[in-house]
Protein backbone atom coordinates (compact mmCIF):
# COMPACT_ATOMS: atom_id res chain seq x y z
CA UNK A 1 0.00 0.00 0.00
CA UNK A 2 1.71 3.04 -1.32
CA UNK A 3 1.17 6.82 0.88
CA UNK A 4 0.20 9.84 -1.53
CA UNK A 5 3.07 12.22 -0.59
CA UNK A 6 2.66 14.86 1.69
CA UNK A 7 1.80 18.08 -0.23
CA UNK A 8 3.55 20.86 1.76
CA UNK A 9 6.46 22.86 0.75
CA UNK A 10 8.12 23.40 4.24
CA UNK A 11 9.34 19.88 4.10
CA UNK A 12 12.22 20.20 1.64
CA UNK A 13 13.57 23.40 2.98
CA UNK A 14 15.16 21.94 6.63
CA UNK A 15 13.69 25.70 8.50
CA UNK A 16 16.41 25.28 11.03
CA UNK A 17 18.51 26.49 8.63
CA UNK A 18 17.14 29.37 7.59
CA UNK A 19 17.32 30.72 11.06
CA UNK A 20 20.52 29.54 11.86
CA UNK A 21 21.63 31.39 8.77
CA UNK A 22 20.29 34.57 9.24
CA UNK A 23 20.73 34.71 12.42
CA UNK A 24 24.24 37.12 13.12
CA UNK A 25 25.13 38.20 15.17
CA UNK A 26 24.25 35.50 17.80
CA UNK A 27 21.22 36.48 19.79
CA UNK A 28 23.22 34.65 23.46
CA UNK A 29 25.89 37.16 24.02
CA UNK A 30 27.09 35.09 26.76
CA UNK A 31 27.34 31.64 25.41
CA UNK A 32 28.39 32.92 22.40
CA UNK A 33 31.46 33.84 24.25
CA UNK A 34 32.04 30.34 23.32
CA UNK A 35 32.18 30.73 19.68
CA UNK A 36 32.47 34.74 19.33
CA UNK A 37 33.22 34.19 15.68
CA UNK A 38 31.92 37.52 14.76
CA UNK A 39 34.48 39.18 17.57
CA UNK A 40 36.90 37.03 16.26
CA UNK A 41 36.38 38.07 13.00
CA UNK A 42 36.37 41.78 13.66
CA UNK A 43 39.77 41.13 15.76
CA UNK A 44 41.44 39.09 12.86
CA UNK A 45 40.07 41.50 9.99
CA UNK A 46 41.15 44.54 12.02
CA UNK A 47 45.05 43.03 13.26
CA UNK A 48 46.12 42.29 9.69
CA UNK A 49 44.71 43.56 6.13
CA UNK A 50 44.79 40.42 4.91
CA UNK A 51 43.87 36.90 7.27
CA UNK A 52 45.97 34.29 7.52
CA UNK A 53 44.71 31.10 5.95
CA UNK A 54 45.05 29.38 9.62
CA UNK A 55 43.12 32.25 10.53
CA UNK A 56 40.27 31.78 8.09
CA UNK A 57 39.82 28.06 8.97
CA UNK A 58 39.49 29.20 12.71
CA UNK A 59 37.12 31.65 11.74
CA UNK A 60 34.97 29.32 9.17
CA UNK A 61 35.33 26.31 12.13
CA UNK A 62 33.71 28.85 14.85
CA UNK A 63 31.19 29.64 12.11
CA UNK A 64 30.29 26.19 11.51
CA UNK A 65 30.05 25.15 15.29
CA UNK A 66 27.75 28.44 15.92
CA UNK A 67 25.83 27.36 12.99
CA UNK A 68 25.03 23.65 14.24
CA UNK A 69 24.01 25.18 17.82
CA UNK A 70 21.78 27.28 16.22
CA UNK A 71 19.85 24.07 14.60
CA UNK A 72 20.02 22.15 17.29
CA UNK A 73 18.36 24.38 19.78
CA UNK A 74 15.55 24.99 16.97
CA UNK A 75 15.36 21.59 16.63
CA UNK A 76 15.42 20.46 20.36
CA UNK A 77 12.63 23.55 21.03
CA UNK A 78 10.73 22.23 17.96
CA UNK A 79 10.44 18.65 19.30
CA UNK A 80 9.88 19.91 22.48
CA UNK A 81 7.01 22.03 21.88
CA UNK A 82 5.39 19.61 20.09
CA UNK A 83 5.46 16.75 22.87
CA UNK A 84 4.39 19.25 25.39
CA UNK A 85 1.35 21.15 22.59
CA UNK A 86 -0.01 18.37 20.75
CA UNK A 87 -2.31 16.02 21.13
CA UNK A 88 -0.93 12.51 20.09
CA UNK A 89 -4.10 11.34 18.83
CA UNK A 90 -4.09 13.39 15.65
CA UNK A 91 -7.63 13.90 15.22
CA UNK A 92 -6.95 15.84 12.21
CA UNK A 93 -4.53 17.49 10.29
CA UNK A 94 -4.89 21.06 11.77
CA UNK A 95 -3.56 22.66 14.45
CA UNK A 96 -6.39 24.19 16.22
CA UNK A 97 -5.91 27.74 17.86
CA UNK A 98 -5.50 25.93 21.24
CA UNK A 99 -2.11 24.42 19.75
CA UNK A 100 -1.86 27.65 18.02
CA UNK A 101 -1.64 29.27 21.18
CA UNK A 102 0.41 26.65 23.08
CA UNK A 103 3.33 26.61 20.08
CA UNK A 104 3.73 30.33 20.10
CA UNK A 105 3.93 30.85 24.39
CA UNK A 106 6.17 27.07 24.47
CA UNK A 107 8.62 29.04 21.84
CA UNK A 108 8.61 32.23 24.13
CA UNK A 109 9.13 30.58 27.35
CA UNK A 110 11.93 28.27 25.71
CA UNK A 111 13.91 30.94 24.35
CA UNK A 112 13.72 32.91 27.76
CA UNK A 113 14.98 30.07 29.36
CA UNK A 114 17.51 29.52 26.82
CA UNK A 115 18.21 32.86 27.32
CA UNK A 116 18.91 32.92 31.06
CA UNK A 117 20.99 30.00 31.00
CA UNK A 118 23.02 30.89 28.67
CA UNK A 119 24.77 33.65 30.55
CA UNK A 120 27.35 32.26 32.81
CA UNK A 121 25.64 30.74 35.89
CA UNK A 122 26.60 32.51 38.90
CA UNK A 123 29.12 30.56 41.12
CA UNK B 1 17.49 28.30 0.13
CA UNK B 2 18.37 32.38 0.33
CA UNK B 3 21.83 33.15 0.38
CA UNK B 4 21.27 36.75 0.94
CA UNK B 5 21.04 35.70 4.68
CA UNK B 6 24.47 35.68 4.60
CA UNK B 7 24.96 39.03 4.06
CA UNK B 8 26.70 39.74 7.20
CA UNK B 9 29.90 38.08 5.38
CA UNK B 10 29.77 40.90 2.88
CA UNK B 11 33.10 41.37 3.97
CA UNK B 12 34.91 38.28 2.46
CA UNK B 13 35.67 37.51 -1.10
CA UNK B 14 34.09 35.88 -3.13
CA UNK B 15 35.49 32.06 -2.85
CA UNK B 16 34.60 32.74 1.17
CA UNK B 17 31.23 33.35 1.07
CA UNK B 18 31.07 30.47 -1.50
CA UNK B 19 32.46 28.59 0.94
CA UNK B 20 30.44 29.45 3.84
CA UNK B 21 27.39 28.97 1.30
CA UNK B 22 28.49 25.44 0.55
CA UNK B 23 28.41 25.04 4.46
CA UNK B 24 24.82 26.32 4.76
CA UNK B 25 23.89 23.92 2.15
CA UNK B 26 25.30 20.58 3.77
CA UNK B 27 23.72 21.48 6.90
CA UNK B 28 20.19 22.16 5.36
CA UNK B 29 20.52 18.74 3.70
CA UNK B 30 21.62 16.95 6.85
CA UNK B 31 19.05 19.09 9.03
CA UNK B 32 16.42 17.60 6.04
CA UNK B 33 17.35 14.36 6.44
CA UNK B 34 17.33 14.12 9.91
CA UNK B 35 14.15 15.64 10.14
CA UNK B 36 12.32 13.28 7.97
CA UNK B 37 13.76 9.86 10.10
CA UNK B 38 12.88 12.02 13.08
CA UNK B 39 8.97 12.40 11.71
CA UNK B 40 8.60 8.90 10.75
CA UNK B 41 9.84 7.70 13.98
CA UNK B 42 7.71 9.96 15.50
CA UNK B 43 4.43 9.40 13.79
CA UNK B 44 5.10 5.35 13.71
CA UNK B 45 5.20 5.74 17.09
CA UNK B 46 2.36 7.37 18.02
CA UNK B 47 -0.16 5.47 15.46
CA UNK B 48 0.66 2.03 15.56
CA UNK B 49 -0.06 -0.20 17.84
CA UNK B 50 -0.68 -3.33 16.63
CA UNK B 51 1.01 -5.94 14.22
CA UNK B 52 -1.72 -8.62 13.62
CA UNK B 53 -0.90 -7.85 9.81
CA UNK B 54 1.89 -6.50 7.91
CA UNK B 55 0.14 -3.18 6.02
CA UNK B 56 -1.39 -0.75 7.94
CA UNK B 57 -4.78 -0.41 8.23
CA UNK B 58 -6.64 2.81 7.45
CA UNK B 59 -6.79 4.13 10.70
CA UNK B 60 -2.75 3.51 10.89
CA UNK B 61 -2.58 5.31 7.15
CA UNK B 62 -4.63 8.75 8.50
CA UNK B 63 -3.21 8.90 11.77
CA UNK B 64 0.21 8.61 10.01
CA UNK B 65 -0.89 11.39 7.27
CA UNK B 66 -2.08 13.57 9.80
CA UNK B 67 0.49 13.33 12.33
CA UNK B 68 3.46 14.42 9.75
CA UNK B 69 0.98 17.16 8.39
CA UNK B 70 0.57 18.44 11.47
CA UNK B 71 4.40 18.36 12.73
CA UNK B 72 4.87 20.31 9.71
CA UNK B 73 2.80 22.64 10.48
CA UNK B 74 3.78 23.16 14.09
CA UNK B 75 7.34 23.01 12.94
CA UNK B 76 6.95 26.29 10.68
CA UNK B 77 5.08 27.67 12.89
CA UNK B 78 7.91 27.62 15.34
CA UNK B 79 10.44 28.87 12.82
CA UNK B 80 8.29 31.50 12.52
CA UNK B 81 8.08 32.94 16.08
CA UNK B 82 11.43 31.42 16.64
CA UNK B 83 12.72 34.18 13.87
CA UNK B 84 10.86 36.69 15.83
CA UNK B 85 12.05 36.60 18.15
CA UNK B 86 15.46 36.28 17.15
CA UNK B 87 14.93 40.11 15.26
CA UNK B 88 13.78 41.08 19.48
CA UNK B 89 9.81 41.41 17.83
CA UNK B 90 7.51 42.72 20.17
CA UNK B 91 5.18 39.08 20.39
CA UNK B 92 1.67 39.55 21.88
CA UNK B 93 0.70 37.14 24.97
Amino acid sequence: MRMRPIKTSSFSSGGALLFAASQFPPPHREISGLFSFREQRAAIMAAKPEPTQLEKEQMFGMMEKEMEYRVDLFNRLTQTCFDKCIEKRYKEAELNMGENSCIDRCVSKYWQASQMLGNRPQM
Amino acid sequence: MDKSMLGDLDGLPEEDKMRMAAMVDQLQIRDSLRMYNSLVERCFTDCVDTFRRKTLDKQEESCVRRCAEKFLKHSMRVGMRFAELNQGVATPD
